[in-house]
């Protein structure tokens, strides 16, 4: 397989090296050399895709080089289909990208999902694979998604053509270690970089349209954008500081504090928390998927803040649940939680957490379940699982339903709540 | 040169080894055909008042603005009449390769805008600022290239608009006006700190993503800074020059102090640059450039020369000394001379890195030729062979030996008119100030380390939006810098200010003497930790701090510092921004 590769190599120098002879001759003395700059970097580049043939979801099969990167803006990154640690994140980032970008690239862009597994993923398991991820019935509009499979050598010699390879043969068995790497670029304006999905989203959307796009307008809109909102807050005489946009509401101040044993025993109480931007989640419910959501969520807010100063979790527990010290520690573990972070997991007294979350957080009563509409035994009482968000001045800034019926909800309500603690840690005085 | 007598093997047939992926890359380039380029001055388009050449345009009055600083100046930054200059980022093309082999280059570049208005071509390594501490600059950056550029001037100590941010950058077709005050910090009690006056900078482009890319295709240049403590070392003859001449401004003209910028390319068989986007490991070439020019050849008189040597390959490290073996005089590391100079044999150089020597031609007779050589072998990005305490190594090493010839010296008889240079290693040169540990306010650890296919610090990425540690402005901190990951090395710049490196944990011992003074880049060994301490004066906002191995700052081991007023121990969102 190799050996082809080799001679595809170079048969397509030939044609090549041919166009770029012309492109020097017409770049000497003309306005037109700054494009030459561009196409000979290209060049370069483009000379070491390999053009071998792969297969996506609906089974049709594709060359890679001449038919989906040629001339073309492109977001590729691997995965394989029973991955449950980069993999599920790094996709809703990508579906999160692929919203983003489709208002100004519409289909001009191109999501490419190749699998590191190809002896597994065939193409029936990737036609299963998109139906989850891009469903055809929501995407119409969005910027085309493919899943590819191919031979185990292609494949290989892929990442190495694409920098998507360790050097270390031990790191480079590790999915984890490419799982959430976007290898994003254009061919025809020959700009590429590589971008860590799990990052900030709004970094990663202005990043990716900088470096693909087709034109100077698409690729440095958002510049003109922070240029002119920088220029106008100097007219208005303000220092010049970053500032988002959209006002949180007050939604009224914490009544009082809450306090709480954790792991260790340690009996803690949040007014030490005075002066933080602090996220509150309830966890004393026994439903798997509610616990899951919540922790997913807080997880992540940890994983985007937990290194800022100024900034902290709660996930309060009762002691009907946290009966034990280990089952603190377990949660804690399930969560993605380490030693050190800002991130609380505490046991409350049961009635003192209903009136913290009701009279300080806002958060609705909780029902009990008639016994005869429980489905099962466990489903005794109905909790009002919001997050919430309180700010520096202990005033409750927002309500998140980050576990929602229809997922799509449960998604934008985490969004905006990640986005609005980056906001409010802007607005912050800063801790030492 | 038919009667030379070589000093050292000529080695003009060894062979630099390169990835075999750049399979129609030029292999063999005749060697000392090249004439050393020597960066000209650069011109400025007027002095004290506002320029014709600036178009009635106030500075600031272009889209990305100026300075805050610009329109706050203390009187004690206006010593003598501001410098303005306007350059245009453009594409040019020359002769990089010997022009025997008729095939010319095209580059990215700076051209130097004209008091009348016009533009020079552009010129990579670009023109040469000469400033002056005392003197502000503006220079209007002008991008006409169909990419987004952001000038660091490295070895500075600038206000952060102008520091060349990763993402405080210069869209196509504007401008931003780059203030450039040329101030000392102060000391606590408000006298200058003469020991922080840069001697050798340089600036190359600095934009987040692609950074590497732009700096492989030639977007650097050169950038002297005098003081009076230097100026008066070249007058007394101290230093090498001219006195009466080398020492009078705005020219500095002086044939016996040049930069000799090293950079490593692939040329493919047209002539072009080859550079891989996607490798974001490392960029080696197999030819060696210097000033732009593949091999060159450089006459010089039988005297003292001063050189400013400079590490402006992406990802090239090298160990230089010269064919005979002889010793030179060191005399600065980074931007700032020592206190005194030391007599070696051999230098480390690292992406990023200058090394100021003094190089006495005076014990070769008229018609020697003497070769400037790398001794250290790089096979991959990793990083080279050998150790990083063989710094001051002369040994060649490998097998077989590898020793790659960069620059012949062709001496001739000195000028009688001009007196030798009287520097020698008891000559006292800039005063240091060391950082003591009582002073240190707060202690911070980053680990540079491989993580999820990216480079990261901490276990983090890059993000412009995240302020990554908060020093106090006039605060001193004391930072542990850790090579996390395997068998990579990492040399890794501090923006703002000078650092000191105290300690280095892995040996357990002192910094070598090259190492111990100020520096704005260290080098971390495949899995070293060293400690250093920095001051944090002048100038609040976001400073860089990252690998300088371009093509690894590009995806992510790239950090920022805000200083602010209140410090903080932990990261903290930006809060100035200059876009
Ligand atoms: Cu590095």
């Amino acid at each position: 397989m190799t050996g082809d590769i080799a001679t595809m190599w170079a048969r397509r120098l030939v044609p090549c090296c041919l166009l770029f002879w012309q492109d020097l001759a017409t770049a000497v003395e003309s306005p037109a050399s700054q494009g030459a700059g561009a196409t000979l970097m290209r060049q370069s580049f483009a000379d070491q895709i390999p053009d071998c043939p792969l297969r996506n979801q609906r089974g049709e099969t594709v060359r890679f080089f001449t038919e989906l990167v040629k001339g073309r803006a492109v977001v590729i990154n691997f995965f394989y289909a029973d991955c449950e640690k980069s993999c599920p994140p790094t996709n809703v980032a990508i579906r999160r990208l692929r919203a983003g970008l489709a208002p100004s690239f519409g289909k001009s862009v191109h999501f490419l999902s190749i699998t590191l597994r190809p002896e597994v993923d065939s193409v029936e398991r990737l036609a299963t694979y998109a139906d989850v991820n891009a469903p055809a019935q929501e995407s119409p509009d969005l910027p085309d998604w493919d899943f590819l499979t191919g031979s185990p050598e292609d494949i290989l010699s892929l990442r190495r053509a694409l920098g998507m390879f360790e050097a270390d043969p031990v790191l480079d068995q590790d999915p984890s270690q490419h799982g959430s790497v976007l290898l994003v670029g254009n061919h025809a304006t020959g700009r590429w970089t590589k971008v860590n999905a799990l990052g900030n989203p709004e970094r990663i959307q202005a990043q990716v349209k900088r470096m693909i796009g087709w034109s100077e307008a698409q690729r440095y809109e958002d510049v003109r954008k922070a240029v002119a909102a920088y220029r106008s807050s100097l007219e208005e005489g303000n220092p010049p500081r970053r500032r988002e946009s959209g006002e949180l509401p007050n939604l009224g101040a914490l009544v009082g504090p809450i306090t709480g044993v954790d792991a260790e025993g340690n009996a803690l109480t949040t007014v030490s928390l005075a002066g933080k931007v602090v996220v509150f989640g309830r966890m004393d419910t026994v439903c798997p998927h509610g616990i899951q959501a919540i922790t997913r969520v807080m997880d992540r807010l940890n994983l985007q803040f937990g290194h800022f100063g100024g900034f902290h979790l709660v996930t309060l527990l009762t002691p009907s649940l946290a009966t034990e010290v280990s089952y603190l520690n377990e949660m804690a573990k399930y969560a993605g939680a380490a030693a050190g972070d800002p991130w609380w997991f505490l046991s409350c007294d049961p009635v003192e957490l209903c009136r913290f979350s009701e009279r300080s957080l806002g958060l609705d009563p909780s029902l009990v379940v008639p016994e005869e509409e429980r489905l099962s035994p466990f489903e005794g009482e109905v909790h009002d699982l919001r997050l919430v968000l309180v700010d520096a001045t202990n005033t409750v800034r927002g309500r998140y339903e980050v576990f929602h019926a229809d997922p799509a909800r449960g998604t934008a309500a985490a969004e905006q709540l990640e986005a609005d603690v980056r906001n409010l840690l802007l607005q912050t005085p800063r801790l030492q | 040169m038919g009667a030379a007598f070589h000093i050292g093997v000529s080695k003009a047939d060894d062979v630099l080894e390169v990835d075999s992926q750049f399979k129609t890359s030029i292999q063999n380039v005749p060697r000392w055909e090249n004439e050393l380029p020597v960066p000209s001055a650069a011109v400025p388009v007027g002095v004290g008042e506002l320029p014709p050449a600036f178009g009635g345009k106030e500075v600031g009055d272009v889209l990305h603005g100026t300075a805050p600083e610009y329109f706050n100046q203390p009187d004690h930054w206006n010593q003598f009449p501001t410098q303005y200059y306007a350059v245009v980022a453009k594409a040019g093309e020359g002769f990089q390769l010997p022009p025997s082999m008729g095939l010319k280059t095209p580059f990215w570049g700076y051209g130097l805008v004209r008091p009348d208005g016009s533009v020079s071509p552009a010129i990579s390594p670009g023109p040469q600022y000469r400033f002056r501490i005392g003197q502000p600059a503006v220079v209007r950056t002008i991008n006409n290239l169909p990419e987004e550029i952001s000038t660091h001037m490295h070895g500075g100590h600038w206000p952060s608009h102008s520091d060349g941010h990763a993402s405080f950058l210069v869209v196509p077709g504007e401008a931003r006006d780059y203030f450039y005050p040329n101030v000392l910090p102060r000391r606590e009690d408000g006298t200058p700190d003469v020991s922080e006056a840069p001697s050798t900078m340089w600036y190359h482009d600095h934009p987040a993503d692609v950074t590497a890319a732009h700096v492989a295709r030639g977007l650097a240049g050169t950038a002297p800074c005098f003081d009076d403590l230097e100026l008066e070392l070249i007058r007394s003859g101290v230093l090498p020059g001219i006195p009466g001449k080398s020492d009078q401004g705005p020219a500095y003209e002086n044939p016996y102090d040049v930069y000799l910028a090293l950079s490593d390319k692939v040329y493919h068989r047209s002539g072009a640059i080859w550079y891989d986007r996607n490798n974001n490991n490392g960029y080696l070439g197999n030819v060696e450039t210097i000033n732009g020019a593949a091999y060159p050849r450089f006459t010089v008189e039988a005297r003292k020369y001063r050189f400013r040597l400079l590490g402006a390959s992406t990802a090239r490290h090298r160990r230089l000394r010269l064919s005979d073996n002889s010793t030179f005089l060191r005399i600065g590391n980074d931007a700032w001379l020592f206190p005194k100079g030391q007599e070696i044999q051999a230098l480390a150089i690292s992406p990023g890195k200058r090394a100021d020597i003094i190089i006495d031609f005076s014990k070769y007779q008229p018609g020697t030729s003497v070769y400037l050589e790398n001794i250290l072998h790089q096979k991959n990005e990793r990083g080279p062979d050998g150790k990083l305490e063989d710094a001051e190594n002369p040994r060649v090493s490998g097998s077989p030996e590898f020793v790659h010839q960069l620059l012949r010296f062709d001496v001739v008889a000195a000028d009688p008119s001009v007196p030798n240079a009287t520097v020698t290693a008891a000559s006292m040169l800039r005063p240091h100030e060391p950082i003591h540990a009582s002073e240190v306010e707060v202690r911070r650890a980053f680990r540079f380390e491989r993580k999820q296919g990216h480079w990261a610090i901490n276990g983090k990425f890059y993000d412009e939006h995240v302020a990554n540690a908060v020093p106090r402005l006039g605060s001193v901190e004391e930072w542990t810098l850790q090579n996390g990951s395997g068998g990579w090395w990492h040399p890794i710049h501090m923006h703002l200010e000078s650092h000191q490196q105290v300690r280095n944990l892995t040996t357990g011992q002192a910094p070598f003497y090259q190492n111990s003074f100020k520096q704005d880049v260290s080098m971390l060994g495949p899995n070293s930790e060293i400690v250093i301490r920095m001051r944090f004066r002048t100038f609040e906002g976001p400073f860089m701090f990252h690998c300088h191995t371009n093509e690894h700052e590009d995806v992510e081991m790239m950090f920022q510092f805000e200083v602010a007023k209140v410090a903080s121990r932990k990261a903290q969102p930006v809060q100035l921004f200059f876009p």
